[in-house]
């Protein structure tokens, strides 16, 4: 029986005015609609598949502030039986993993699936950085999760790069990182959402967990500045009537080829 | 400052893959500029090859861990061997590809030495002994400089083609054998098998000109107008992963670092919005031209020449010039 966790990062769609934040943790900005992270969709829609295929529980997991709630709800909507939050945004992800590894700790789950990448910090650490923390066996960028062929395995397959897979046995509890496109995700109407709505989610502030005071002695990394990516790569800009541009494209491409 | 620069080699049947050379041509100038040593690890099994082909590039050591247990990639098994080297050798800077060797390396060799990890870099400098990295956010939109308080060593992941490449050469390296000492009964994990993409009729590799679609065409039926521009161009299609993962195209049209790296005369990027992996997998075509509503998109960071605009207005204007 699987007990799974899913770790789940609640994104803005975009942004605007982004800044450093006083203290240099953390990035301030503008948000518009929050939206769950792709990659973790995929890994939220591969848990529930799991558990419908072989029993066990699903927990939704999520470092974030209140407007996190949202994601673990949506989470409940898919048919997650648990949530939980760490109150605190970071954008350290080594704090952000030894977190939600001490509260993950704290569950029954042999298995931790989450996302290769979140659309905000692009660091694709996480998922593996708790299963150092935990001690754990990992996989990243997994396309697949089957039953094993012994007890207490899973047959995984993974992408290694330029088309080629690797299956793989690994045995539980482990730590899979789930590709985006395994299985199409699911919509969740509106009703559904308000169902969950008063589903209890349980909530840690970071010192009610041991890598919380590690946190509060001072950041690991300082955010020096955010700045927009250099004028001076910018690609030659062609402007014009549709058909004035599609002529002067047309005309570099004959000469380049 | 003391310890070395120590560049985690990659390779693909049995040739070294370019980051290896990006990564040792910056530790080249850091370990010049520092006075420190670099060496480069390689593993795998009979590894000649793989030993000649590092060893005048650059790196005063190619470490070579070469062993039957390292014969095929196990996530498990290299992590463990590298993290042994690293804790032995106490380097002051592990370089690694931000590719999926590099991410799945970095968070265990930075744990298990006590360091500090940074990833998807695209360039570095020091403050003092701290490496200050210049990284990207919110799909290459912004770029931030993070500074590293942490304690060494820093295992730093660049993004591929990020860095320039220099031919280095000059002295030959030493070589320097480590031991593998892996005990089969303790692993979690094993290989069951490696499977190659399947090869059908589609090669987007030997395409002259590819037009890719993105997120961007919004829906499946848009790509007879993707299809029609390749046509009126003599070219093929291709796409960025959205795409694929949406069941729009297979993967086999895929242009990615998972799937197909390309190198056309001509790439027309549609609706792309220029991930680094997708980059990663084209930026050496010939002539690349990227249409895209938002001027913000990354694509044109590495676009020769982009049009910003509606691409269900522009493409069938292009295919009516082409068409003559």
């Amino acid at each position: 029986m699987l007990n799974t966790i899913v770790c789940t990062k609640a994104v803005p769609g975009f942004i605007t005015d982004p800044r450093v934040s006083d203290k240099k943790d953390n990035l301030e900005y503008e948000a518009g609609t929050i939206v769950i992270n792709e990659s973790d969709d995929y890994a939220l829609e591969e848990a529930v598949s799991l558990k419908k295929k072989l029993g066990g529980t699903v927990t939704v997991i999520s470092a974030g502030t209140l407007t996190a709630q949202k994601v673990l709800q949506t989470g409940l909507a898919k048919g997650a039986d648990n949530a939980i939050r760490i109150d605190v945004q970071l954008t350290n992800t080594t704090q952000t993993a030894n977190l939600l590894a001490d509260a993950i700790r704290q569950t029954d789950c042999n298995l931790v699936l989450a996302g290769v990448e979140s659309r905000d910090n692009m660091a694709a650490q996480v998922g593996l950085l708790i299963a150092e923390n935990l001690g754990f066996p990992f996989s990243y960028a997994v396309t697949k999760i089957q039953p094993g062929n012994e007890e207490g395995t899973l047959k995984v397959t993974k992408e290694i790069g330029a088309g080629l897979k690797q299956c793989e046995s690994i045995k539980l509890p482990a730590v899979l990182c789930v590709q985006t496109g395994t299985t199409p995700t699911s919509f969740v109407p509106f009703k559904k959402m308000m169902m969950v709505k008063k589903k209890p989610v349980r909530t840690y502030k970071p010192l009610d967990l041991e890598s919380g005071r590690e946190i509060a002695d001072g950041p690991a990394f300082k955010i020096e500045e955010v700045f927009p990516p250099s004028e001076s790569a910018m690609a030659e800009i062609i402007v014009g009537s549709n058909e004035e541009i599609a002529s002067k494209i047309l005309q570099k491409i004959k000469e380049a080829i | 400052m003391s310890g070395e620069i120590l560049v985690l080699s990659e390779h693909v049947a049995g040739v070294i893959d370019n980051v290896t050379y990006e990564l040792l041509t910056l530790g080249r100038q850091i370990a010049d500029e520092k006075g420190i040593g670099l060496a480069v690890l390689v593993l795998g099994n009979q590894t000649n090859a793989l030993q000649d082909a590092l060893s005048e590039s650059g790196a005063d050591v190619v470490l070579v861990a070469d062993d039957l247990s390292l014969e095929t990639y196990s996530a498990e098994v290299y992590a463990a061997v590298i993290s042994d080297v690293v804790r032995e050798r106490q380097p002051m800077m592990v370089l690694t590809g931000y590719t999926y060797f590099g991410i799945e390396m970095s968070a265990a060799v930075a744990t298990r030495s006590g360091g500090s990890i940074l990833s998807n870099c695209q360039d570095l400098n020091f403050n003092g002994d701290k490496p200050v990295v210049v990284r990207p956010m919110y799909g290459g939109t912004l770029l931030s400089r993070i500074g590293i308080n942490g304690p060494a060593p820093y295992v730093l992941s660049f993004e591929k083609g990020a860095l320039p490449r220099v031919e280095l050469s000059g002295k030959t390296a030493e070589l320097v054998s480590v031991p593998v000492a892996i005990e089969p009964a303790t692993l979690k994990s094993s290989t069951i098998e490696i499977i190659k993409a399947a090869v059908g009729e589609i090669d987007i590799k030997k395409a002259n000109i590819l037009v890719s679609a993105g997120r961007g065409i919004a829906d499946k039926e848009n790509l007879t107008l993707i299809s029609e521009l390749a046509e009126a161009l003599g070219g093929a299609i291709s796409c960025s992963r959205p795409v694929a993962d949406m069941g729009w195209l297979t993967p086999e049209y895929q242009v990615g670092i998972s799937a197909n790296y390309v190198t056309p005369s001509v790439y027309i990027a549609c609706g792309i919005s220029g991930a680094s992996q997708h980059v990663a997998a084209m930026r050496d075509s010939g002539l690349i031209i990227a249409i895209n509503k938002d001027a913000n998109a990354p694509i044109f960071r590495v676009a020769h020449y982009g049009i910003i605009g509606d691409l269900f207005d522009v493409i069938p204007a292009m295919i009516k010039e082409a068409q003559g």
